[in-house]
This record gives structure tokens, sequence and C-alpha cells, in this order.
């Protein structure tokens, strides 16, 4: 290598490093408000009675992670009439934005990443799918629920992010994937 | 068993120094010593082989590492010839009347006229601490390693890792922000707070490695509690024209392949003028456990550094620039949403997602990028004194991706958080000769930081500034050394944050005295004893004192303090270096007493009786996570380091490293968790000549003994300690000859046996078993095109 190829390559680098040569380009006085990053902060069950759709019923959990004040979350109760069929829509929102984002349009785009389970205790309810990924797997943004006799219990609903891994067929599987939402509502049948 | 083989080795130990002592009887005046290394100076490499004569008398061949060393000698004048085939000698005279340091740079003998140039004479400064180098061939073994396992050779360092991409060293079981890395004579500044932070260092660049073991505030500052990791280029090339070298490896578990590559060129028209480019690309794919591939744990680096200078005898000048560039896969089954998906994880035998070979990163992955800009200084006087200025600008930009894409489009292939600091520092020493029999090393630091962070906020911006100041002194008499030190730093800080709404910017102000005394005895040939008492302060780090949020890692909600105080480190450490006939080696005990240790542990809260205290759980919308705290409380961590050889016969050394550690909380009276199990190398080396076409040949059979960690407090984990483990590797190296061309390799076996095992220093022991078996080819081709 002659002298030239190595001032070629030498002063290459030294202009690599030039351009390179990054500034930190934030304020360091002015810090990111931590509601313009994207969270849930909010999970709503709408459900409606089948029979009689003016009969409908909105419970919230409610919970600003970004600021995190008040630790406990806000949570309703869930109080349905007993032995009824009521379809169950469920919203994930971002209400640290105003207006409100509304996350679950979000989940159903990427219906095929993901998917809701729930599981019920001591209560008379059962819950059912009625909506599917493009390949026909459940995800759970609506569904059935069915009531039986009066009763009181819990109703846990969780939102996996399976990616990759959600099944192409079948019901699904909810040992797989990370959870992105995993919160407790008290159901009280009337 | 394993308690049995320990106890052999430090009864042989204990044995080897009692054999010193009884040689130590005939003592004389002629006391003084002349050591130093030989140097080939086109390459720069070490030269092991070449023959020291003084006086046409007494006569010594430069070990393994180019080292050679007279001792009890008289003051005098003496002659020393310097004698390697194939090189030019070497006939100097000098005047003894101190231990003297000297490197002789051999030159090529085919090479016309080019006058011999000895780059460093200065007298032995001896620390009284325990220092520990890899260079030359040793550091040639671990080409292709990141910096943290490129030390785990060193009796008393360990590795801290994520997955087997991350490694963070740990000196004497302590790490992160408790340990100081110097770059260049530059303190690196990233984001030494998370444990899953590498170090963002190519060690391509270093020609040596130092661990300095121990608290050592007074000279580099703060933080340094635990120890420092210097990393040091080698010298610009002082002879004129182009040399350098290209490094090549390959790993066959995770079909790794490594290319660097150093060209140094020194200007022959303006004597002094020389220039360096570097390089390095690395390029993995999937590690393979024995009985699965580890998805997703691909990596990529890319990392490239210039340095330019000029160099005359009294003064000097030189710039450097280095670029890291990393991109690291996290395995993919470690990811977990909330605390029951991390206890599903954990529950499996087997990684929850595996997968085959891949080359590809996908999400949950790390993006680092990391510069450093240096201007270097140097005035020498007279009286030996010299004052050296460094200034330099480092600039970290760290993006986190987690596992999830964000929801929203605009999002949709950014990090989730984004952390960046820049760093300005600025040092001045001055290490002076002024008074008769006394030398020392004064010093003014300063430093600067501003750091922002983006999306998530684990961390809040901040700015701060910091100043040191700090005289250390040495005087010599004729078998010891005393040295003290005093330091004072004051550092000031202010965050920025959102609370309630609204921005939040309290201040911090942390001062601190250190100091340190140390004395050298160099008892005999056979014993030289160290002593040290150090002491260095840490001011809390800004994750320390202001977590919030979910650590994605362990699953589990961190919380800083605010009001927490630095933590202050008083450490003895106790060294003694022997050399009785075949073995030789080193012992280190050490006690480091940390004042306001600052570490996490489970919240705990009343309950609804408001009698009992009950773990502390939090609700996110994802899910319960307990609850972790940082603290302060007293620890001490005790232990010995133990390096022994012995050179069994002409061609068979036979060689071990021994580390235990005791690291206890004085206050809750418990073990620290997270500190090394105890731990131990052997090697028997077999060095051979029979085969003339290869040089330096030799074969090795190495094993490392993991003991099981025990006694650790259990609910500070989710996992008890995984058991202990022995590996094997099995290796050889040799040097040969294409044409005229020298070509240098090395290939081992790592994890021989294939063997199953965790570690209990890696954070994904939760998730996954260890690599499996490596086949690992080095080549090391050194070149001159000079010499012709």
């Amino acid at each position: 290598m002659n002298f030239n190829n190595l001032s070629i390559l030498f002063f290459l680098s030294i202009a690599l490093s030039l351009t390179a040569c990054k500034k930190d380009d934030g304020n360091v006085a002015n810090p990111e408000n931590p509601n313009e990053n994207e969270m849930i902060t909010t999970v709503q069950v709408l459900l409606t009675n089948t029979a009689n759709s003016t009969d409908q019923t909105k419970v919230t959990f409610r919970q600003m992670q970004g600021l995190r004040t008040s630790l406990s979350p806000f949570v309703e109760t869930m109080r349905l009439k007993a032995n009824t069929t009521y379809s169950a829509e469920i919203f994930l929102l971002d209400e640290s934005k105003t207006p409100a984002d509304t996350i679950s349009n979000e989940v159903r785009e990427e219906g095929d990443e993901h998917q809701f389970f729930f599981k019920v205790e001591n209560a008379n309810l059962t819950v059912s799918y009625d909506d599917a990924d493009k390949n026909g797997v459940p995800i759970g943004l609506k569904n059935i629920v069915k009531t039986g006799e009066p009763s009181i219990g819990s109703l846990e609903v969780i939102l996996k992010h399976q990616g990759e891994e959600k099944p192409k067929s079948g019901n699904g599987n909810e040992l797989l994937g990370s959870t992105d939402v995993d919160v407790n509502f008290t159901v009280e049948i009337e | 068993m394993k308690v049995r083989i320990l106890l052999v080795f430090a009864l042989l130990l204990f044995s080897s120094m009692v054999c010193a002592q009884v040689d130590s009887a005939n003592a004389n005046t002629c006391r003084f010593r002349l050591e130093g290394d030989v140097k080939d100076g086109e390459t720069n490499t070490i030269l092991p082989g070449a023959m020291i004569v003084i006086d046409g008398g007494a006569g010594t061949v430069s070990d393994d590492v180019g080292h050679f060393h007279f001792t009890n000698l008289c003051k005098g004048k003496y002659k020393i010839t310097v004698t390697f085939l194939g090189y030019k000698t070497i006939v100097q005279t000098l005047d003894l009347n101190e231990n003297l340091y000297k490197t002789f740079i051999l030159h090529s003998d085919s090479c016309l006229l080019e006058s011999i140039i000895i780059t460093s004479s200065k007298p032995v400064y001896e620390s009284s601490q325990s220092v520990q180098e890899i260079s030359g061939r040793a550091l040639d073994r671990t080409r292709g390693f990141s910096l943290g396992e490129s030390l785990k050779g060193i009796a008393g360092v360990n590795t801290l890792q994520t997955g087997p991409s991350i490694f963070k060293p740990v000196i004497q079981g302590m790490y992160g922000n408790r340990v100081l890395i110097l770059s260049n004579g530059v303190r690196l500044e990233g984001q030494q707070w998370g444990s899953e932070h590498a170090p963002e260092i190519d060690p391509f660049i270093a020609d040596k490695i130092k661990i300095v073991k121990g608290a050592s505030g007074v000279l580099y500052g703060s933080d340094a509690i635990g120890g420092v990791i210097l990393v040091e280029p080698r010298p610009l090339r002082s002879k004129s024209g182009v040399g350098g070298e290209f490094n090549l490896a390959g790993f066959s578990n995770n079909r790794e392949g490594v290319v660097s590559g150093i060209i140094d060129y020194s200007v022959k028209q303006v004597k002094g003028l020389s220039f360096r480019v570097q390089g390095t690309l690395k390029y993995a794919g999937n590690s393979k456990t024995p009985d699965y591939y580890m998805r997703n744990t691909a990596f990529r680096e890319q990392n490239f550094s210039w340095a330019a200078g000029y160099k005359r005898e009294e003064w000097g000048i030189d710039i450097f620039y280095s670029q890291f560039n990393s991109k690291i896969g996290i395995l993919s089954a470690s990811h977990i949403g909330n605390r029951d998906d991390l206890i599903r994880a954990i529950k499996s035998p087997v990684p929850l997602e595996t997968s085959g070979f891949s080359y590809a990163i996908e999400r949950p992955y790390q993006e680092i990028y990391h510069e450093l800009g240096r201007l270097h200084a140097f005035r020498k006087f007279h009286n030996k004194s010299n004052l050296e200025l460094i200034l330099a600008r480092q600039f970290n930009d760290r993006s986190e991706y987690d596992k999830h894409r964000p929801y929203k489009d605009q999002l949709k292939d950014g990090p989730q958080s984004r952390f960046k600091i820049t760093t300005y520092t600025g040092t001045v020493y001055l290490n002076q000769n002024y008074f008769k029999k006394y030398s020392g090393t004064w010093g003014l630091s300063f430093i600067q930081q501003a750091n922002t962070v983006r999306f998530r906020s684990f961390i809040p911006n901040f700015r701060s500034y910091a100043g040191g100041i700090f005289l250390t002194e040495r005087r010599k008499f004729e078998s010891l050394e005393l040295e003290g030190g005093l330091r004072y730093d004051y550092k000031w800080m202010r965050i920025y944050k959102y609370e309630n709404g609204v921005i939040i910017s309290p201040s911090f102000v942390f001062s601190n005295i250190s100091g340190t005394i140390g004395a050298v005895k160099t008892i005999d040939d056979h014993l030289k004893v160290r002593l040290n008492i150090g002491t260095c302060f840490r001011p809390p780090a800004v994750s320390e004192l202001f977590s919030d949020g979910l650590h994605h890692g362990t699953g589990r909600i961190e919380k800083g303090d605010k009001k927490l105080n630095s933590e202050y480190a008083y450490n003895t450490s106790l060294t003694f270096d022997y050399k009785f006939k075949k073995i030789y080696g080193e012992v280190n005990l050490y006690n480091n007493y940390i004042k306001d240790y600052i570490y996490l542990v489970p919240g705990r809260e009343l309950d609804s009786s408001g009698i009992n205290y009950v773990p502390e759980f939090e609700s996110l919308i994802s899910g319960t996570s307990p609850v972790f705290r940082y603290v302060q409380t007293d620890a001490m961590f005790t232990g010995i380091d133990l390096t022994f050889n012995d050179s069994l016969s002409k061609h068979f050394i036979f060689s071990t490293r021994l580390s235990l550690l005791r690291a206890y909380n004085t206050k809750a009276r418990e073990n620290i968790i997270l500190t090394p199990p105890a731990n131990m190398e052997n090697g028997l080396k077999y060095s051979f000549n029979r085969i003339p076409s290869l040089k330096e040949a030799y074969l090795k059979v190495g094993n490392t003994i993991v003991l099981q960690k025990k006694n650790v407090p259990s609910d500070q984990d989710l996992k008890a300690p995984p058991k202990g483990y022995t590996l094997w590797s099995l290796e050889t190296g040799f040097g040969v000859m294409a044409g005229k061309q020298e070509l240098y390799f090395t290939i081992t076996v790592y994890n021989l046996l294939n063997k199953k095992y965790r570690d209990y220093l890696d954070a994904f022991r939760y998730f996954t078993d260890e690599p499996g078996r490596n086949f690992v080819v080095r080549l090391k081709v050194p070149f001159d095109l000079s010499k012709k």
C-alpha cells in the first residue's frame, strides 16, 4: 500500500467521523411529557343485552400509568341481569391524550398477532368469542356473554401479544406470548 | 470433593510462601532492579526469547510476554546488549542508581541504518494494589470476545451476563457503576446503570488491558469502588513506514465471523508524525445450547477508530477518535409482559420460544452507538517531570426495542426507550520529580454530562458538573516504597422530570474526600508484599435515585429513592507476589467495607389488619407486579484471589486461578445476591518446538469449576441459584511462516464436552441453558511493508 492510498483511507475515516459526530438533539431542561408516550390507560367493556339493545352497561378499568400518582386503579363493578345474553365489546383507550386514542382499533388491525382470554371465578357467567382474525382464530374484541343464576364473582380480561406465535387455526393458545393487559372486574349477577 | 481440591491448593500455596521466606535470609546491599520489555519495532509486538546481557556477564532471555528482569544489581554503570536473531543488536550504557524499567525496541536487521529508539526509560513505580494485565499472546487468545469476556481469565474477575452476547465485567464482586473503565485514559461514560448494558468498547483497540483491583478513588475519581479497567492502545508507530495487523476469528456455535484490522503509518519526511486507522466487524447468529437454539440472540458490531500524533523528545500531541455501533438481539423468551408470564417462563424447562439457526435480529433488541474523541498532549521537563493533558468528548445513544411494537403507525418501528448522554471530560496530570527521593502525580479533573430520555422514561433527564483535585506522592527506600494520596471531589446534578403534570427540577450536591496509603516491600528475590488501604465514594446513580417503573427483564416494579446518600468504600488489600524456583504467582487478600451500600429489596407494606407486613405489589394495566425499592445498608466484601503457576518441566506449565468471595450485608445479616460463587480455572500447557516450522507452539487443556452459590436470601430472587458446573476446554496455538508472512493461529474448543449448565451471574439463567460446544479459530497476521 503506498502513501496515497493510505492518506485516502485516513482522510476518509476522518470525514466519516466528522459526519458521524452526533449531537444530543433533546433539550435537557424540557423532558418529554410521559403523556406523549403510547400507553393503554383504560379498558372498557360495553355490554348490550341481545334481547333489548337499549339495555347497555359499560364498565371501566382505568389507570393513568404514566402519571402514577394515585396507585390504585379506578375499577367499576360489572352488574348484569341473571339468565341474559349480552354482546360484549372491549375497547382499549389511551386517555392521556386529548382526544383519547382508541388502541383497540390497532389490535383489530393486528388481529393475527393478538388474542383476548377470559377467566371467570365464582360467577355464573360464560364468555364466548364472536370475532376472528384473517386465519379464523378468535381475537376476542367482540364476545357473547351469557349469565346464569344470581351470583357474585370476578372476570379477568387478559390480552396477549403473540406476534408470529399466534396459532393459524383453532381457538388460540393462552400460554403463548406476552401480556399487554391483565385486569380484574368484580361481577354481580342479579 | 470440590472443597478438598480448594484446600489442596491453599496448602500448596501456603507451603510455597513458607519456602520463599526461608530463602530470604541471604540479603545483600546490592538491591537495584533492572527490568523491562523487548518489542518488535515494526509490528510493535512483544518479543519473547530475546537475549539480554549486562557487561558481557550475566544474561537472561525475555519470557513469554517479552519481559525480562535482573535483580540484586549494585549501583554503577552497566553496558547492556540486547540481541535477537534477525534483529539489529542494541548496545546501551546506563547509569543504575534506582530501579529502572526499560523497553527495548528491536528493529529488523534488513532495514537500513534505522536508528534504534528506546521509547521509554522511566523509574519503576510499583502499585501497592493488585494490578493484573492481559497483553500479547494472552490477549490474542481472547480476540473476537467482548471486553467483559476477554477479562475472564484473571483471578477475581467474572462477568455479569445477559445471555450469550452481553457481558459486564465484575471485579471482586462489584460491577456496573462500581467499576470504572478507562478507554485510552478517558472514563467511559455510557449508560452503565443497567445490568444488560455492556461496555461500549471494541477490545481490538487495546494492546493491553489492565485491571486494578479494589477501591482506586484517588487517581481515577469517584465510582471506582470495585476497581478500574484500563484499556490501552499501543503507542503510535515510531519507525517510518507502514505496518499493522489483521485479525480474523470464526466461532462455530453461533457461526460468528470477526474481522479486524489496524494500519499504522509513520511519515518518513516528518519524523515523529504518525497516523493510524483501525476497524472491526462482527456478525453473529443465534447461539446454541446443547439442546436448542437460543432464539433471537444474533448480534452485529461495526467499530472503527483513527489516530494521529506528532511526537518530539520534549513534547507531543495526538488526537484519537473511535466509534462503536452494535445491534444485539435479546432472547425472545426473556421478554415478558407481567409477573405471571415471567413465572410461566421460569417454570418451563426449555425457553417458551426456540428456533432454528438464523442471523436475523427481530424484536426485542438493543441498538447502541458510542463515539469518543480525545485530544492528548504532553510536555516533558528536564528534571524528569512532565505535564499531561487529556480532553475528551463522548456521546452515547442507546435505543431499546421491546418485543411488542408500538400500536400506533407513526411509532411502529421505533424504540420503546432511548437514552442519549453527552460527556465532556478534562484531566491535567503533573508527574513531578522536583524533590529528591519523592515523586508523585498531582492533578485536576473535570466532567460535564447531559442526559436525555425519550419514550418510556425509566430514568429522568439530567445535567451534571463534577470536579476533582488530587495529589499522590511516593517515597522510595532501599527495598521499600511508600505511597499516599488525597483527593477531593465535588458533583452537582440537576434532574428534570414530569411529576403530576409539571416539570420538577431538584438539584443534588455530592462532595467527598478520598485517600489512599500503601507500601510495597521487596522482601527478597522470591517475595514482594503490597499493602494498600484506600477509600472511594460513589454518588448514587440516577437510576437509584429515580427509577420508577416496570423492569422488563425482571418482571418487577423498581423504585428509586431521591434521599439516598453516597456510598463510601474502605478497602484494604494485601498482595503477595511470589516466585520460588518453578512456582510463581500472586495472592491477593482483600476486604472492602462499603458504608451505605445501595441495593434493591422487595418492598413491604402493612396488610389490612395493620399488624403484619406483607410483600408490596402494584397493579398496572398489564397486571400485578411486586415492588422493589432501592435502600442502603452496609456491606462487607471479603475475599481471596489466587494466581498460581508451576513450571513442572521445560515443556509443561500448570496454572490455577482461584477466587473466593463473601459478600455480606452487615445490617440485614444476610449474603448479598448476584455476587460470584467460588470459582477456579486450571490449565495444563504443553509447549513444544519439535516441529521446526511451528513457532511458539503449545497445547493446552483447561477446566473451569464454578460452585453453586449458597445461602443467598430467597425473597430477593425468583429462582434458586443453579447448580455448580465444570467445563473443559482444549486449545492449541502456533505461528507459521507463509512465504515471508508470519501467521499466528489459535484454535480452541470451549465447552468441550457440550455440557448443559446454567450460570448464576447470567440474567437469562431463568429461561435458558448456556451455549454448548464452540470451536473457535483465530488468526493473527502482523505485517510490515517497510521491510523491503
